[in-house]
């Protein structure tokens, strides 16, 4: 009897203890996660198709080239439409950053200020562009894990300034890619939604080369497709300059 | 056969009664239904293509309306104001129909700080200035910017403007009323001023409930007074009031059924029902009551007086009918409409008093009648009157036409209104906001031109940028905006020179920064075929407002379609002085509205402007920013150069041969690359290095060498302008972005025969347009609803006399009425607008009412005693009174009107009601008198027609 009685209490305790162990990973694991497989690339050089979507369902394309390191070095190169050709933007760490207009052959520095202004009439704001890692900004909590994702709800930081009061991420469980993200604004509506797809491996890395962004109010999206890239090509400083930026070929 | 008609209501009286309580309770729930629309908008025909096109530009560029919130503090630059112009803002973009809202808080501003390029907005809502210093510094700036002062902030900056712009399928009203009931539950005790369209219509849509709500009980107990001196009996009383109620509830019930709301025109459809519906009643009830007299009971009684009153009671009616039914085909739907079930209305109030109240009274018990000492007062007035006319009918006779004539003189006196505002008391909240927002903000009523082209084409633009300095150079208008002047904002950011690129690639360049800010919405259309100019005119007065369409449409229609863009080159070797001398021209002409656009009284003439320019262009180049240059230039080849030169000393040394080159004003690529060339040892140049930096040094030498020229010029010409406007950046910005032409060489004319075509073609739209067709319909519709009423009059009296002349004479008195009227609005400046439109009309149908009476009377008194003089005094003194009793009530009902919130609506009021007093003091003065002058044999006319 009490042999018994030992048997179950250990084979209930080791299935309580193995059930612990097995635990979901809490929420700032996961995005810890999530920000590591995105800012995993140390660099890549893409060409880029812009495709601006408004609400009568009107295109306009444009062309660039991007080169990217790191996290707060990129530089981005119009290639198409033709009167635009050759507009770059160089941005440097400490929120430095040029704008080229070859129509004037000038090279321009930009106020950091304008960070909540889209980019270049696109529905990503200048933040959205080079904000990769939530973790320092965000507190996240868990809303639901399913059978492929996770969903996490994160607020800003008391201290840090966003114009979305929450956002809302799907996290792939196989390999934490962030496949969706909603933006809510300041009232709690829903603003903008951030959907990346055709992830794939290149090289040891999970890119997606298809990100669409839509602003829900304005009735506007924006997908970006990339056409080409290469990573960890071992980008050159020269590239992230005031030089390379004028460069038209 | 009136017999025969009053015998079956007799007959029928039961099933009568029981169908008009059914009908009434039927149409009781139809008002229950029925609402209120003000929006003046919707009272206009959605096909004219005014409409239209102020419509579609409705729809394309986010709203023609602006409803407009004035926030008055201290200092509108202080932490505690932002956050209530920002809580607000905020608030405001909630609300369904509000597609953008502009505010200190809220507005794209482009700048150029400490060397960067800022395209943001002028306040950060997030991060609000806290310091003193901070909030010091954003109102210098904005107060020295024209994009901001006077457009949403005050010179004194005491107060500030939120403008939100409001969709255009949507409730304006509603909109408005959310705006306010927001703005009231935040601002705790800071005065606010709401102006704008929608505000407007909203206001009047409460004034309108409030004044039907107030008025309609007013005429109401006023009929019943009349009704009690008159008959002194409670059924006297009863009868015509409860005949008009019904067949108002009648009227207004239909409208509610279906879905057809009260206007700003047909809110006194109520009160005019109830003033003129009783007097069918009352002529029915005053010959019941004088038939009582002799035996019989109610039945008889009631069949006797239906039978000899039925007739008159609905000629009267009809006509009556006939003076609403003129305004159909009105220019606004709302006068039709009004005209229509007004119609109807007087309509069921006659078929009410032919049916119903017969068969009411005669059920009631007949008593015989009490000897009143009324009675005798009233037969002392009536005589005399008679005696007057009797003995004085010439002198009567020559008083008339004198006054017709006097009035006829006047008729070019009258001027004409379609002031929304005017609507509205002089102390009234939403005139006081209006006059604040003229005074300090250029007003409220939106402006607007449309023009089709290649949008993106430089020259496209510069003809947009040029048409919208001569908009702003009118008096009145201010704030204007284009896609035009927001590109040369960014270019002289970018650039330094406030004007246009000449260029596609510069165009496109600049655009790039702005493409997605939501302004620029509401400044091209999707495909850049089509651009927007808006400004904001500082009056509503009508003549003012449309003097400036006529001058913006003029100066419009002087811009051919084809413009072709010319340079030197095109012109023909012995016609070079003359592109020099038409580039003056255009540059002078374009300083002349910067000019006069900010000081409109300035005595600065385009030639001696022109003339200026000429001299100083004779003038070496101005040489003085040479150094900056000179910093410039070094900090290229040091860090953006794609030739990248070997050394410090080479480096100045190219700066500074490139400078003398440019101080000699010889320029060539050629020379440049040599230049280059030499600084770089032989063997490490980079063929496609050297050309590209060859190629931007020369840009930037051109463009150093050109803005010499300019500062040059500028500082020649500048002292001929008062010290004012040369202290303000803004102008001196826009002078030299004119200037700067210089440097282009190329010119825009309307079709030339060499040079490049562009497609050009402006159309004006916005609410001055839609005031110019109102007003153009005011005219036409008073002559047609004149025209129409008294054709119809003279057509319905000539058939019954069965005599065009007596049908004719029977006209008269009201012809007279309608002079005098008119006379009355010529020599009190009351203007001509959409409600004194219809009191012609509406005259005209109720005022031959006594005519048909009296004349009535008089044919059946004739009939029995053959003498005319004698006729003629009965009538006065029997019909006369009963005329007498209707015209004071119906002007007393119209009175009523003179309680009412709205200008025009009490303007209407009086003019009725002292027009329902001439009319039928005419009927039984002049009337009779012109009767008994024209000696026409009424007997035998009468006795034919037996």
């Amino acid at each position: 009897m009490k042999r018994l009685a030992l048997t179950m209490a250990f084979i209930l305790l080791s299935l309580i203890v193995r059930t612990v162990y097995s635990q979901d990973l809490t929420a700032v694991e996961i995005l810890k996660k999530t920000d590591s497989v995105i800012t995993a690339v140390k660099d890549a050089k893409t060409k880029t198709k812009t495709i601006l979507i408004d609400k009568d369902k009107n295109e306009k394309i444009r062309e660039s080239e991007i080169y990217e390191r790191g996290k707060d070095k990129r530089l981005i190169r119009f290639i198409s439409p033709a009167d635009q050709k050759g507009i770059a933007f160089l941005s440097l760490p400490d929120d430095v950053q040029y704008v080229y207009l070859p129509a004037f052959h000038k090279v321009r520095r930009i106020a950091s200020s304008a960070k909540n202004t889209n980019f270049a009439g696109t529905d990503f704001t200048y933040d959205d562009l080079s904000t990769f890692e939530y973790s320092p900004l965000c507190i996240p909590k868990l809303l639901e894990t399913t059978n492929e994702t996770y969903i996490l709800e994160l607020t800003p930081k008391p201290n840090v300034k966003k114009d979305y009061s929450k956002l809302k991420m799907w996290i792939r469980k196989d390999n934490f890619y962030p496949v969706k993200y909603e933006m809510y604004d300041k009232n709690g509506k829903l603003w903008k939604i951030l959907e990346r797809r055709k992830i794939e491996k290149v090289g040891n890395y999970w890119i997606s080369k298809e990100v669409e962004m839509r602003d829900v109010k304005a009735n506007h999206s924006t997908k970006m497709i990339i056409e080409k890239i290469e990573v960890d090509t071992g980008l050159s400083d020269d590239i992230f300059t005031e030089r390379y930026l004028s460069k038209v070929n | 056969m009136t017999h025969k008609f009053a015998k079956n209501i007799i007959k029928y009286r039961a099933s009568i009664i029981i169908i008009t309580v059914i009908f009434t309770a039927f149409f009781g729930v139809g008002l229950m239904r029925l609402g209120i629309n003000s929006d003046i908008l919707t009272y206009l025909k959605p096909d004219d293509p005014v409409v239209k096109l102020f419509n579609r530009v409705g729809d394309e560029y986010n709203g023609n309306f602006l409803v407009m919130v004035g926030i008055e503090t201290d200092d509108v630059f202080s932490l505690k104001s932002l956050e209530l112009i920002r809580d607000l803002s905020e608030a405001y973009k909630g609300i369904e129909g509000v597609k953008s809202v502009i505010s200190l808080t809220d507005v794209l501003d482009i700048r150029k700080s400490e060397g960067m390029l800022e395209v943001g907005r002028l306040i950060d809502k997030d991060n609000l200035p806290q310091t003193q210093e901070e909030l010091e510094n954003i109102r210098k700036y904005a107060l020295s910017k024209e994009l901001y002062k006077g457009r949403i902030v005050s010179e004194d900056s005491k107060k500030t403007l939120i403008i939100c712009r409001i969709t255009h399928d949507v409730n304006r009203a509603e909109v408005a009323r959310k705006v306010k009931s927001i703005t009231e539950s935040k601002r705790n005790n800071i005065k606010v001023y709401y102006s704008g369209i929608p505000v407007q219509i909203s206001d009047l849509q409460n004034a309108i409930l409030k004044d039907v709500i107030r008025l309609v009980p007013l005429v109401s107990i006023v009929i019943i007074f009349i009704l009690i001196i008159s008959f002194r009996s409670l059924r006297g009383v009863l009868l015509p009031l409860i005949g008009v109620l019904i067949s108002t509830i009648w009227a207004l019930g239909l409208m509610g059924w279906l879905k057809v709301p009260l206007s700003l025109i047909s809110n006194i459809m109520p009160v005019v029902l109830i003033a003129i519906g009783s007097a069918y009643g009352i002529h029915f009830v005053a010959k019941y009551e004088e038939d009582k007299m002799t035996d019989g009971n109610g039945m008889e009684i009631s069949a006797k007086a239906l039978s000899e009153v039925g007739l008159p009671i609905a000629l009267a009616g009809v006509t009556t009918l006939i003076g609403f039914l003129s305004f159909f085909g009105s220019y606004l739907t709302a006068i039709t409409e009004f005209g229509i079930y007004t119609a109807i209305g007087v309509g069921f109030a006659l078929i009410i008093s032919i049916t119903f109240l017969p068969a009411v009274a005669s059920f009631l018990k007949v008593r015989q009648p009490i000897v009143t000492k009324n009675n005798s007062k009233k037969s002392r007035i009536m005589p005399k009157i008679s005696e007057i006319v009797i003995n004085h009918k010439l002198i009567i006779l020559m008083i008339v036409v004198g006054i017709s004539v006097v009035s006829m003189l006047g008729l070019p006196l009258i001027h004409r209104s379609v002031d929304l505002l005017e609507y509205f008391p002089k102390r009234s909240d939403t005139r006081l906001s209006e006059e604040m927002m003229r005074k300090h903000f250029g007003g409220s009523l939106p402006i607007q031109i449309i023009v089709k082209g290649d949008i993106r084409d430089p020259y496209t633009l510069k003809k947009i940028h040029k048409l919208e300095k001569f908009i702003n150079s009118l008096p009145y208008i201010s704030n204007t905006q284009s896609i035009a002047g927001l590109i040369s904002e960014m270019n002289n950011v970018m650039n330094g020179r406030f004007c246009v690129p000449d260029t596609r690639e510069g165009v496109s360049n600049l655009w790039f920064f702005i493409e997605s800010e939501s302004i620029v919405e509401q400044m091209v259309n999707k495909d850049n075929t089509e651009a927007l100019i808006q400004a904001q005119i500082a009056t509503e007065n009508t003549r003012e407002v449309l003097k400036h369409v006529r001058a913006i449409d003029q100066y419009i229609k002087q811009i051919n379609e084809s413009l072709t863009v010319v340079s030197e080159s095109d012109f023909q070797s012995n016609m070079k002085g003359k592109f020099n001398d038409l580039l003056f021209d255009d540059i002078a002409e374009s300083i002349y509205y910067d000019v006069i656009s900010r000081n409109s009284n300035s005595e600065i003439s385009k030639e001696f402007i022109k003339k200026s320019l000429i001299k100083a262009s004779k003038t070496k180049g101005d040489f003085v920013k040479i150094d900056t240059l000179r910093e410039e230039l070094y900090q290229y080849f040091k860090n953006e150069s794609q030739l990248i030169l070997p050394s410090e000393e080479k480096i100045r040394m190219v700066v500074d041969s490139t400078i003398d080159l440019i101080k000699r004003g010889k320029i060539e690529k050629t020379d440049l690359v040599a230049l280059l060339k030499s600084a770089m040892s032989s063997d490490q140049v980079d063929e496609e290095s050297l050309e590209m930096t060859a190629n931007t040094l020369f840009e930037k030498a051109k463009e150093a060498y050109g803005n010499a020229k300019v500062d040059g010029i500028m500082s020649q010409i500048m002292p001929i302008f008062p010290s004012e406007l040369i202290k303000n950046q803004d102008f001196v910005n826009n002078v030299r972005g004119d200037i700067w032409l210089i440097n282009e060489q190329k010119l825009i004319l309307p079709m030339a025969d060499k040079g490049e075509q562009i497609q050009f073609s402006a159309i004006q739209s916005g609410m001055p347009t839609v005031y110019e067709l109102i007003d153009k319909s005011l005219l036409r519709n008073q002559l047609q609803s004149l025209i129409l009423a008294i054709s119809m009059v003279l057509i319905i009296l000539s058939i019954q006399f069965r005599s065009i002349k007596i049908g004719f004479i029977s006209t008269t008195p009201i012809i007279f009425t309608v002079l005098v009227n008119f006379g009355i609005m010529a020599y009190l400046h009351i203007p001509l607008d959409i409600a004194t439109l219809m009191v012609a009309g509406i005259s005209i149908g109720i005022g031959i009412d006594y005519a048909i009476h009296f004349t009535n009377r008089f044919r059946l008194e004739i009939g029995r005693n053959g003498d005319e003089t004698k006729a003629i005094m009965k009538t006065i003194e029997t019909t006369g009174r009963a005329i007498i009793v209707n015209a004071i009530s119906v002007a007393l009902g119209f009175s009523i009107l003179l309680l009412a919130q709205l200008n025009p609506v009490k303007q209407f009021g009086w003019m009725v009601a002292v027009t329902m007093i001439i009319s039928s003091l005419s009927a039984i003065t002049y009337l009779p008198s012109i009767i008994l002058v024209s000696k026409l044999k009424y007997r035998s006319i009468m006795e034919e027609s037996k």
